[in-house]
């Protein structure tokens, strides 16, 4: 495969050169060089040029032909420097850019037909020596002998060319002059110096200033409304993003917007952007908020925005006043809570769209703490990582920090707003509309410091509506499952407990129903017992509820036992107790003028019965009747007396007070609008009704001992800790209950140490030691 | 044992030894690198078995196959001596899209619509309007029936041509000419005017393929249908113009006599010259006479000389693009562009032709020197290399030329090959050299190159000398420690061969004492 003919090294001859001397040579090249620079190219033969360069090099002058190409090049660089440049140095500005952006154009040409020419020194001796190729030398020579020089005057021409379409204002396509810019910026970033390229080290610096200095003079110069102001602005800063993207590298067009914003964002955010914005979220006006916030993406204004909108929404939301024309506070609750549910969702509507910049990270864990203490469950929609935060975040953040400062007042409210809203439910047609509703108050329930405070609120007023019947238990249970999804089954186990326990008994009732019927088919009236789980329901102690001797109606008194009876066989381990002043009973009666369906107390129905067969009755006769606990039973007579829409009896004398000897007839006058009357009991203050004092000291007890299980996990853990540390770990483990405060701390710890399951150190009081 | 046969079989020699270059040359002879030699070694598995990640790389590119599904290219992938050869083995899988990367068929490819050099001199329709540019030449070399259409006069008048089928399947076909894969832009729909297309055109290896391809459709069988027709189409199209080349270029050339300035002009070159030349190229042989051959710029331009000389506007290139208007206004009565090739015998002259046309790397090693020179002129880096692969492979290279030519042949080229082949020799003949002068020039030489380089702080000769003298006596670099230890044990020196490096090495200190230069 490999001829074994004779291979011969040919050594090059002098005689073969084209030329007789390198000097001559030296000559044709720069000749021809001359051509290409005079635009002449076509009167070069690349052949025989390239021919020369081959010879030189191979008869080893390319040292030296490199050195002569560099100086010509000097040469040329330094003359059309001299002759298109520097003469008439008078000219314009304009003039000047343009000439050296042409300059540079044709040198670029230039260049590329020299390398061209000597492309065999360029791969030979420049590749092998590592000196710079011949376009790249030729730059450096450029730099030099133009550019270097001309440094000062093409800074100062190139700003004030820039200011000069500044202050014209407008821009159009095909403008020559921006064409020139781009051409000579191009140009300085291709020519490097030491550092960075030319534009970057000599002419960038004097352009921002410049630019600086021109917004700011040109704002400063008008003093203008905020909402013009703003208009201007953003017409500047549009101008300016068109005109910099014609002729800078977006690392600049960066640079001067920068620059610019200070100008005119920052000096005047008080002036202008403040209450514009402030405009915005008070009219809700979703373009300008979108404008301000498109103004500019720069991190640091969109945060200064941020912590406007949520100051704004803030101070709104406490601007809402308490509607002091309602009597009671249920209702005015309720109200208030409907309007911070109602601002919440049009902030959501007005907010959606923005995506917000997150706090930077060492702010961030500055501002754990406080917000650590604002809501837990903000870690579902803590900012993402890449540093952006949604609306529904960001509101979420400002609800539960406008919470935060109004404890006491959000829990209940939207308690009271809830039961509003869920006591509507009775009539089916409103389900739905109230579904709506509860889902928008539930979004703000996890937003609630005390959710523990929530939990015992809402147990009470469930229980209420779910003896009355006063909504519908299907809707109930629905929020109920919601409510679980926002704060976790922790908070709503014993409210489960409840609703199973009323369809548990809806089910025992209808089986003992069938069971009656078939042995005393005659029962006349419906019997609805209800089976409640002592522990879920808010009742503290089952003896203030359950009074055992009253004396039912005999019908009642028949049912009680069937049911007794039936229940027993069915559980036979359970047993079983009436609390009366829990249930309702409903009475048909015919009055002189209209017939009534009367819905009352039990207690208070039991009283009404006894006039079926008594025409008059004296206080103590009924409470020898009946066996009402006297307190109960004065309460109940009043209630039948005096109540404005449901006076049912007549007492006589018709004193404001129940003496024992007064005297009752049923006030056969009594008429009302609708055939179902439901007989108003007066509120007192009896056991087995919560008040607020009581819920206070329950949810005082569940705190003290939360906090104990709370203290305890720390300590055996740690087993030793100083006060302050031991609080803060403590308080992060009740968070997602309630917010740990001193006193309840201190209640829990006092008791902890009584119990001695904590010591404090003996030389150190604010030292603490877990005792295993 | 037939030609192809050795080739292949040094193939594989240069696949485990890691000599890409030669390897590269072998391949270009056509070769079928896809088989195996009588142990079932196919040259990828040899190569990524070695550790040749450059041989490697080099046969992928070339079109080698390794599909992780057949026992070949499990073999080679298993086989892989590094992780990285592993990596680049995976990455060629076979699932991949084939790739045509080969030197010889993206040149071709390249050349269909190209705007850039304008080195078209016919457009293709269908009659639809879009027009294909494509080269005369290129069509006449594909296919008979094409080329006979083509001189027809009336379509040489308008240089426009027009075919008969869809669009698409106009630009199908002449991408098969032009040696682009076509096998994924094929739709069923256009199989059938394909089909017609390939009778109508005779071209009997695509009408093959077409029936074979149209039933098929696992994509895997496909690609591999794909990858072996595609050599095929490769081999053939550099067959055609082998035969191309032969018939009309090297056999058309145009005798001028010694003279170097010959006009050429309408009465010099035969009316019926049925390969369309754009440009002559001229050799001057100094023993003999000149001749011009009838070329064409489109394949010159793989040589970055003529490639550089059609991209400016300076003479040549003028006058390269101004040809057609010229024919037009006073035909066949200027001067066609004729570049000349630095003196050399036709010989040399027509292997750079077959080079540039069909990568043809048939070079006697008589030649290589001188084809060297020549690629050297025309830039030709590829060439370089193959030449200097079959100069350091000639038996007899050391007969008649001095190492050291040999050495400063290689610098004067910039060939790596031919500077570690000379350093290698002088290491493995260190003793045997009557004089040492032009040693101690040739070190002179290489340390002044260092002063141009600036940073490098050795004398590369000297170094890679030292390199070779180390991995002539099997030593590795850590083995000098033991010289510097006082280890007065001389005969274990001597039987693990310090000595004798010892011995070697003494010698270059002494000539770099004798030039002042210090290590």
């Amino acid at each position: 495969m490999i001829s074994s003919q004779r291979i011969k090294i040919n050594i090059p001859k002098k005689a073969d050169m084209s030329t007789d001397s390198f000097e001559e040579s030296c000559a044709l090249l720069e000749t021809a060089f001359d051509n290409v620079f005079s635009d002449h190219s076509g009167d070069v033969s690349f052949e025989k040029t390239y021919r020369l360069v081959y010879e030189l090099v191979r008869f080893r002058y390319e040292a030296e032909l490199y050195k002569r190409l560099r100086e010509y090049l000097t040469r040329r660089f330094q003359q059309l420097r001299r002759t298109r440049l520097d003469e008439g140095s008078a000219q314009d500005g304009w003039g000047f850019l343009e000439r050296l952006a042409t300059l540079w154009l044709d040198t670029n040409r230039h260049l590329k037909s020299v390398r061209d020419l000597t492309l065999y020194l360029d791969r030979t001796y420049c590749d092998r020596n590592r000196v710079p190729g011949i376009i790249e030398m030729g730059l450096i020579e450029f730099s030099s002998c133009v550019l270097m020089p001309l440094k000062d005057r093409l800074t100062r021409e190139f700003v004030s060319g820039v200011a000069d379409i500044r202050s014209r204002g407008k821009l159009s396509d095909s403008d020559p002059h921006t064409e020139s810019l781009r051409t000579l910026v191009s140009m300085m970033e291709t020519i490097l110096g030491d550092e960075d390229n030319f534009f970057v080290e000599h002419v960038q610096a004097s352009l921002l200033e410049e630019s600086g200095r021109y917004y700011s003079g040109l704002i400063s110069s008008i003093d203008l409304q905020p909402m013009q102001g703003f208009t201007k602005v953003k017409e500047l800063m549009r101008f300016e993003r068109a005109l910099d993207r014609t002729f800078l590298n977006s690392d600049a067009e960066a640079k001067i917007e920068k620059r610019i914003e200070n100008v005119l964002i920052w000096e005047n955010f008080d002036t202008m952007i403040a209450p514009l914005l402030a405009t915005a979220m008070t009219d809700f006006s979703h373009e300008l908020l979108a404008e301000l916030y498109g103004l500019t993406a720069d991190k640091r204004y969109r945060l200064k925005l941020k912590h406007v909108i949520m100051e704004t929404v803030v101070a709104y939301l406490a601007a809402i006043r308490l509607d002091d024309t309602e009597k009671k506070k249920s209702l005015v609750g309720a109200k208030w809570a409907l309007r911070i549910i109602d601002s919440y969702n049009k902030y959501q509507d007005l907010l959606q769209q923005f995506e917000f910049e997150s706090e930077p990270k060492n702010q961030a864990q500055k501002q754990a703490q406080s917000q650590e203490d604002n809501d837990s469950t903000m870690d579902v929609d803590s900012p993402d990582s890449s540093g952006k935060q949604s609306a529904t975040s960001l509101l979420n953040e400002t609800f539960s920090r406008f919470f935060q400062q109004h404890r006491q007042q959000s829990v209940q409210f939207l308690c009271f707003y809830m039961d509003s809203c869920l006591k509507r439910t009775a009539d089916k047609t409103e389900i739905s509309a109230v579904r709506k509703q509860v889902l928008e108050c539930a979004k703000l329930i996890k937003l609630l410091p005390d959710k523990d405070e929530f939990t015992l609120i809402y147990k009470n007023q469930l229980s209420k509506r779910l003896l009355q019947q006063r909504s519908s238990v299907d809707t109930e249970r629905f929020v109920v499952r919601r409510i679980s999804e926002e704060l976790g089954s922790f908070f709503t186990y014993k409210l489960e407990t409840m609703l199973r326990d009323i369809s548990t008994s809806g089910d025992i009732a209808r089986s003992f129903a069938a069971s009656q019927r078939q042995r005393a088919p005659e029962m006349s009236f419906d019997f609805a017992p209800e089976v409640l789980t002592m522990t879920s329901w808010p009742f503290q102690n089952i003896d203030d509820l359950v009074v055992e001797d009253i004396v039912l109606p005999r019908q009642l008194e028949a049912a009680r036992l069937g049911f007794e009876a039936f229940y027993n066989k069915k559980y036979n381990e359970r047993s079983l107790r009436w609390a009366h002043n829990l249930g309702s009973l409903e009475i048909g009666h015919q009055f002189d003028r209209t017939y009534h369906d009367l819905v009352m107390p039990v207690y208070a129905g039991i009283i009404f019965l006894l006039f079926a067969d008594h025409a008059e009755l004296t206080t103590e006769a009924i409470a020898d009747l009946t066996n009402i606990p006297e307190q109960e039973l004065i309460r109940q007579l009043l209630s039948l007396v005096m109540s404005s829409k449901s006076r049912i009896l007549k007492k006589s004398p018709p004193t404001k007070s129940i003496a024992r000897t007064d005297r009752f007839t049923v006030n056969t006058a009594f008429t009302a609008p609708t055939t179902r009357v439901k007989v108003q009991t007066i509120v007192g203050n009896l056991p087995g009704i919560r008040t607020e004092t009581n819920t206070n000291q329950q949810l005082d007890r569940e705190r003290v001992s939360a906090t104990n299980a709370a203290v305890v996990r720390v300590l055996k853990q740690q087993h030793t800790l100083a006060h302050a540390q031991l609080f803060d770990e403590t308080a992060a483990a009740v968070r997602p209950t309630f917010a740990l405060t001193p006193a309840t701390f201190k209640k829990s710890l006092g008791f902890l140490l009584a119990k001695e399951y904590v010591q404090r150190d003996p030389d150190d009081p604010a030292l603490y030691h877990y005792l295993a | 044992m037939p030609l192809s046969k050795q080739n292949f079989e040094a193939l594989c020699y240069a696949c485990r030894t890691g000599d890409a270059e030669n390897a590269d040359r072998l391949i270009s002879t056509g070769v079928n690198i896809n088989q195996v030699d009588k142990f079932d070694n196919s040259p990828l598995f040899l190569a990524s078995l070695c550790g040749h990640e450059n041989v490697v790389r080099l046969l992928l590119e070339r079109g080698a196959i390794c599909d992780r599904d057949r026992h070949e290219g499990a073999r080679c992938i298993y086989g892989a001596l590094t992780d990285s050869i592993r990596d680049i083995l995976l990455s060629y899988d076979i699932s991949k899209a084939f790739d045509t990367n080969q030197p010889f068929a993206t040149h071709i490819s390249s050349l269909l619509n190209d705007d850039e050099l304008q080195t078209s001199d016919m457009q293709v329709n269908c009659g639809d309007g879009i027009g294909h540019s494509v080269h005369k030449f290129m069509l006449s070399a594909r296919s008979p029936t094409l080329a006979s259409m083509i001189s027809q006069p009336e379509s040489d008048k308008d240089s426009i041509l027009q075919i008969e089928c869809p669009s698409d399947t106009l630009s199908i076909f002449l991408k098969f000419l032009y040696l682009m894969p076509i096998l994924h832009e094929m739709k069923p729909a256009d199989f059938a005017s394909l089909i017609k297309l390939a009778d109508s055109f005779n071209l009997n290896l695509l009408r093959e393929f077409l029936d074979k391809a149209r039933h098929m459709t696992d994509p895997v069988e496909k690609s591999s249908l794909m990858i072996s027709y595609q050599y095929k189409f490769t081999e053939l199209a550099r067959k055609q113009l082998k035969d191309f080349v032969h018939d009309h270029i090297i056999n058309g050339y145009l005798e001028t006599g010694s003279e170097s300035v010959v006009p050429i002009t309408s009465t010099s070159i035969a009316t019926d010259i049925k390969s369309f030349p754009d440009m002559y190229l001229k050799v001057n042989d100094p023993q003999g006479s000149t001749r011009v051959y009838p070329c064409h710029m489109a394949m010159l331009s793989r040589a970055d000389f003529f490639k550089h000389m059609l991209f400016n506007d300076m003479k040549e290139g003028e006058e390269y693009l101004n040809r057609e208007n010229k024919t037009q206004s006073e035909p066949r009565d200027n001067i066609p562009l004729c570049i000349s090739l630095p003196s050399c015998s036709h010989e040399v002259g027509e292997i750079i032709i077959n080079y540039l046309y069909f990568d043809s790397t048939d070079i006697p090693s008589s030649l290589a020197i001188d084809v060297l020179r020549v690629a050297d002129y025309i830039l030709a880096d590829r060439l370089k290399n193959l030449c200097a692969a079959v100069i350091t492979q000639s038996a007899h290279l050391l007969d008649t030329n001095s190492i050291f030519d040999i050495l400063q042949l290689a610098w004067d080229t910039g060939v790596e090959r031919l500077e570690q082949f000379s350093a290698k020799y002088i290491a493995e003949n260190i003793r045997s050299f009557d004089s040492y002068s032009r040693l101690e020039t040739a070190i002179k030489d290489s340390s002044k190159r260092i002063s141009e380089r600036q940073q490098t702080d050795t004398i590369e000769l000297v170094a890679d000398i030292r390199f070779y003298i180390l991995q002539k006596y099997d030593l590795d670099p850590d083995d000098l420690s033991l010289l510097e230890s006082e280890a007065d044990d001389l005969e274990f020196l001597r039987s693990i061969g310090l000595l004798d490096y010892k011995t070697d090495m003494s010698i270059i200190e002494s000539l770099l004492e004798r030039l002042n230069l210090i290590i």
